[in-house]
C-alpha cells in the first residue's frame, strides 16, 4: 500500500502540474493543447541546467522559464494571431518532442545527469499511515499542492480570477464589461506554460534523475481527461491527478510483484479511465464557453 | 482597449437637465443611416424612441453609446456640446445601454458580472454586494446578487442590467428594444422599475417598435423615419395608435385587401395525427384538417401550446408517429430533400433553424438550392449570386450586400433572408411559424401581402401567429391550437372572437364542440 501511494505521487504530480496550467488556460477561453511540449521542455530544460549548474532549484527555475516563454509562443500564436488552437498545440507538442529529442541526441545522456536532493517531510503529515506519502516527498510536489490552493484563490476569489472566467465564458460580454480579452489570455495562456513545464521539472529532477526522449510519454494528453474528470477546478483536478497517479502506479506495482492480472491489462487502466470518464462525463462536462474560439474584433 | 471607471455611488457626473440630440448625421457607403435626428431626453422622464427597422434608432443609439461616431451635429448635455468619441467616453458622461440581448455572463454571478468593470487584482465582493443591494433597493426590488445569471429570469437578468448601469453612475439610459424578449408580466414590472428610475432623476430612453408601450408607459416620443426625426410629443398618452403608426410609416395602406381567393383542389390534408412533439415534447394531435390550394389556414393560440412542433411535422422536418399528413396525396414526411424543399416553402419560429450565422447572404439564400439540386460549382454560383443579388433587392434585406456574413444582420434582417428564400419558390404548402416576429409594422404587412399572392399563385398557406388581429385580416379560414390539439378549422368569416378565445382555453377536445 505504502508503495502505490509512493507511486501515486510520483506519477500524479506532473499530471497535476499539467492539469493546473491547462485549467488556467481553458478558464480564459484558450484550448491549451500544447501540454504535453510543456511538459517536455519543463523537463529537459530541468535537467540540462539542473546538470550543469549541480542545483536542482536553478532547474526548476530554468524549466519555469521555458514553460512560460513556450507559453508565450503559444499565447502568441492562438490567442494574438487566432491559430486554430488544436493544430497549433499539436505541432507545438510535435516540434518539441523532436527539437528535444535532437538536442538530447547531439548533448549526450551525460549532460542531463541531474543532482539529487533528498526528500522534505513535512512533520506529522509524513507519518499518517499510507497518505503520508503524499508529505514525505520532494519539494517541487509541494509547489503543485501549493498551486492548487493559489488557483483557487485567484480564480475564484479575486477579480483577476473573475476576468479570467468571464473572458472563457463570453468575451463579446467582458470586453463590453470594460476586460480586456485579449492581454488575460495572453496572461492566462503564458503562466499555463509555466505551471505545465514545472510538472516536467518535477519528472526529470525529482523523479527520474535525468532526460530521456519522449519521456513525457502522453502525459499532457491525459490531463485533458483530468481536467474534464476535475470539471475544470484546482481541487477536483487534484483529485483527478491522484486517480490517475494510482492507475499507473498499479502498473509499477504489478510490473514489481507477481500479480494476479496481464501486466498488459494493468497498464491499459489508466488509459480506459481516460476513455470512460470522456465517455461519462463527457456529455455532462461543461467547459467553459468560449473555449477553442478565437476572439474576434467586432465587425 | 478602455476600461470602465469604477463603480462608485456618490459623485460621478453632475445633475444636468438633459441630453440633446441635434441634427445628428452619420452615413455608412452611400447609406444615410441617421440624415438629421433631433431629439432632446430629459432627466426624470421615460421617452419613447420609435422606428421601424432600419429607421436609424440603432445607428443613434450606437452613436451616444460610443461605438460610431457620428458624422455631423450636435450631442449636447445640459446644454453643453460634448464629444463621444468612444465607450469609455459615454460612460464618463454618464451614457448606457442596456443592450436587446443580456451583455452579463450567465455562469457568473450577479456580483462577479459587476465586479467586472474594477481593474484591480482584489475582488471587493463585499462592497459590491452591499452597493448592489441598495441600489436594487431603491428601484423597489430584491436580488440575490450571490446567485449565478443563468439562474435568474429573462427579467430579472435586465433588472440586474440596469442597477448595474446605475452603478456605474450613468443618468442616460439607453434601453433597446427591453420587452422583445419579456412575458407580459414582466413587461409591466420592468416598466415600473423603468418609472421608478426616471423618478429618481434618470432619462430614460427606450427604443422600441411597440406603439402601445410608447402611448402607454412614456412621457414622451420621438419618430424616426429613414434616418430622420419625423414627429415629436410630450403627452404620448394622448395619441391614438394609428397616429403613431402613421408618423411610423408615412401614409401606406394599413389593412389587406380581402381577396377571395379561387379556391383550388386540397393540397394538405391530415387525419389521424398523433405524435410526440419533436420540439417541446407535449402530445400533438390533429384529428382532421385539410387546406385547399389558394387557401390561407391561420393558426392561433397561445405561444408554447405545440407551434413549433406542429409546423415541423407540417414542413416535413418531422414525421409524425401516427396518422397521415398528405401533400397532394404524398406522405409529407416521406418527401425527398430536394422536393421537399421545393414544394414546400417553411419559416420556422426559431430563426436559428434557417439561418446561419456563418453563411454569406447569398449561401443562405442558396442553401437548400446548394443541398439538394445544385452543387456549388463555379457557374452555379454565379448564377446563385445573381438570383441573390436580386432576392436581397426585392425583399429589402439590409445591409443590401450577398456578400455580408450572416452574424452581421439584425434579427429583423435575418428574418427577411429567410422570408425571401422560402418565399421565392413556387410551393405546394407554405407554412408560416411567427413569420413575422421581430419585423415592424410595414414588414409584417409585406409578409401578409407575399402570403397571399403565394395563395394566390395556388399555394396552400398555414399561418401561425399569435396575434389575433393579423390572422383575421389574412386568413381565409381559421384553427386554434390549445395544448397540442388543433381545432377543426372554419371559415374566418365565422371565426368570432368568442369561439377562438373559448377553444384556446377549452379543455375537452376543440373539434368535437365544432364539428
Amino acid at each position: 500500500m505504502e508503495f502505490l501511494f509512493g507511486a501515486m505521487v510520483v506519477l500524479g504530480v506532473p499530471l497535476l502540474f499539467a492539469a493546473l496550467g491547462g485549467i488556467l488556460a481553458e478558464r480564459s477561453g484558450v484550448l491549451n493543447l500544447g501540454l504535453e511540449g510543456l511538459l517536455l521542455i519543463g523537463a529537459f530544460c530541468g535537467a540540462l541546467v539542473g546538470s550543469s549548474t549541480g542545483s536542482v532549484l536553478t532547474g526548476v527555475a530554468a524549466a519555469l522559464a521555458a514553460g512560460l516563454l513556450g507559453g508565450a509562443v503559444l499565447a502568441l500564436l492562438t490567442v494574438v494571431l487566432r491559430a486554430d488552437q488544436i493544430v497549433t498545440g499539436i505541432a507545438f507538442n510535435i516540434a518539441m518532442l523532436g527539437l528535444t529529442g535532437l538536442l538530447f541526441g547531439v548533448l549526450g545522456a551525460g549532460a542531463f545527469a541531474t543532482p539529487s536532493d533528498a526528500d522534505t517531510r513535512i512533520p506529522f503529515l509524513a507519518d499518517i499511515p499510507a497518505l503520508g506519502a503524499l508529505f514525505s516527498t520532494h519539494w517541487i510536489a509541494y509547489v503543485g499542492y501549493a498551486l492548487v490552493v493559489a488557483l483557487t484563490v485567484v480564480l475564484f476569489r479575486t477579480g483577476l480570477g473573475v476576468r479570467i472566467r468571464a473572458s472563457g465564458e463570453n468575451a463579446e460580454a467582458a470586453r463590453a464589461s470594460g476586460v480586456n480579452v485579449l492581454r488575460t489570455r495572453f496572461a492566462a495562456v503564458v503562466l499555463s506554460g509555466g505551471i505545465a513545464a514545472l510538472g516536467g521539472a518535477f519528472m526529470s529532477l525529482a523523479d527520474v534523475h535525468g532526460f530521456g526522449e519522449n519521456m513525457v510519454d502522453g502525459r499532457g494528453y491525459i490531463a485533458f481527461a483530468i481536467i474534464i474528470l476535475g470539471r475544470w477546478r484546482p481541487l477536483g483536478v487534484a483529485a483527478g491527478a491522484a486517480l490517475f497517479g494510482f492507475a499507473q502506479g498499479l502498473d509499477l506495482f504489478a510490473q514489481t510483484r507477481s500479480f494476479p492480472l496481464p501486466l498488459e491489462a494493468v497498464q491499459a487502466v489508466p488509459y480506459v479511465i481516460a476513455l470512460a470518464t470522456a465517455a461519462i462525463l463527457g456529455k455532462k462536462a461543461r467547459p467553459p464557453a468560449e473555449e477553442g474560439r478565437p476572439l474576434m474584433l467586432a465587425g | 482597449m478602455t476600461t470602465a471607471p469604477a463603480p462608485s455611488d456618490q459623485g460621478g457626473p453632475e445633475l444636468r437637465s438633459s441630453l440633446q440630440v441635434r441634427d445628428v448625421r452619420k452615413h455608412f457607403g452611400p447609406i444615410l443611416a441617421n440624415d438629421g435626428v433631433n431629439a432632446e431626453f430629459r432627466l426624470g422622464q421615460v421617452h419613447a424612441l420609435l422606428g421601424e427597422n432600419g429607421a436609424g434608432k440603432s445607428t443613434l443609439i450606437k452613436i451616444l453609446s460610443g461605438i460610431y461616431e457620428a458624422d455631423g451635429g450636435e450631442i449636447l448635455l445640459d446644454g453643453r456640446p460634448v464629444q463621444i468619441r468612444s465607450t469609455a467616453d459615454a460612460r464618463a458622461s454618464g451614457i448606457a445601454v442596456v443592450h436587446q440581448h443580456s451583455a452579463l455572463i450567465g455562469r457568473l454571478t450577479v456580483a462577479e458580472n459587476i465586479a467586472l468593470a474594477h481593474d484591480g487584482l482584489g475582488f471587493p465582493r463585499k462592497a459590491v454586494v452591499s452597493r448592489f443591494t441598495q441600489a436594487a433597493a431603491d428601484l423597489g426590488f430584491t436580488i440575490d446578487p450571490r446567485r449565478t445569471v443563468e439562474s435568474l429570469s429573462v427579467g430579472d437578468r435586465q433588472r440586474v442590467e440596469i442597477v448595474r448601469e446605475m452603478m456605474t453612475a450613468a443618468k442616460v439610459l439607453i434601453l433597446d428594444e427591453p420587452t422583445a424578449t419579456l412575458a407580459p408580466s414582466e413587461r409591466d414590472v420592468l416598466f415600473a422599475t423603468l418609472r421608478r428610475l426616471a423618478d429618481l432623476g434618470s432619462a430614460v430612453i427606450l427604443v422600441t417598435h411597440r406603439l402601445e408601450e410608447a402611448a402607454l408607459y412614456c412621457d414622451a416620443v420621438t419618430v424616426l423615419r429613414a434616418g430622420r426625426t419625423v414627429f415629436e410629443h410630450e403627452e404620448p398618452s394622448r395619441l391614438s395608435q394609428a397616429d403613431l403608426v402613421r408618423a411610423m410609416v408615412g401614409d401606406v395602406r394599413l389593412v389587406a385587401e380581402r381577396h377571395t381567393s379561387p379556391r383550388g383542389e386540397i393540397a394538405l390534408s391530415a387525419a389521424g395525427v398523433r405524435s410526440r412533439g419533436p420540439v417541446s415534447g407535449m402530445a400533438i394531435e390533429v384529428a382532421q384538417l385539410t387546406v385547399r390550394s389558394g387557401e390561407i389556414l391561420g393558426i392561433a393560440g397561445v405561444e408554447g401550446n405545440g407551434q413549433s412542433d406542429l409546423a415541423e411535422m407540417l414542413s416535413g422536418a418531422v414525421k409524425p408517429d401516427h396518422g397521415s399528413l398528405l401533400l397532394h396525396e404524398r406522405e409529407i414526411g416521406a418527401l425527398p430533400g430536394h422536393e421537399r424543399t421545393s414544394l414546400i416553402a417553411y419559416v420556422p419560429d426559431d430563426e436559428s433553424l434557417g439561418f446561419s450565422v456563418n453563411l454569406r447572404v447569398w449561401e443562405n439564400l442558396s442553401a437548400e438550392e446548394m443541398l439538394y439540386r445544385r452543387p456549388p460549382t463555379a457557374g452555379n454560383k454565379k448564377a446563385m449570386r445573381a438570383r441573390s443579388a436580386e432576392l436581397v433587392e426585392r425583399f429589402n434585406i439590409r445591409p443590401p450586400s450577398i456578400d455580408a456574413v450572416g452574424g452581421q444582420l439584425s434579427g429583423g434582417n435575418r428574418r427577411r433572408v429567410q422570408i425571401a428564400r422560402e418565399f421565392s419558390k413556387t410551393p405546394s404548402l407554405v407554412v408560416c411559424g411567427y413569420a413575422t416576429r421581430g419585423l415592424d409594422v410595414q414588414s409584417i404587412q409585406q409578409v401578409k401581402n407575399w402570403c397571399r399572392e403565394l395563395a394566390n399563385g395556388g399555394a396552400a398557406v398555414v399561418y401561425i401567429a399569435s396575434d389575433l388581429e393579423e390572422i383575421l385580416d389574412l386568413s381565409d379560414s381559421v384553427a386554434v391550437l390549445a395544448r397540442g390539439r388543433l381545432t377543426a378549422s372554419r371559415p374566418a368569416v365565422e371565426a368570432t372572437t368568442e369561439w377562438i378565445g373559448h377553444a384556446m382555453l377549452s379543455t375537452e377536445t376543440p373539434s368535437e364542440q365544432t364539428a
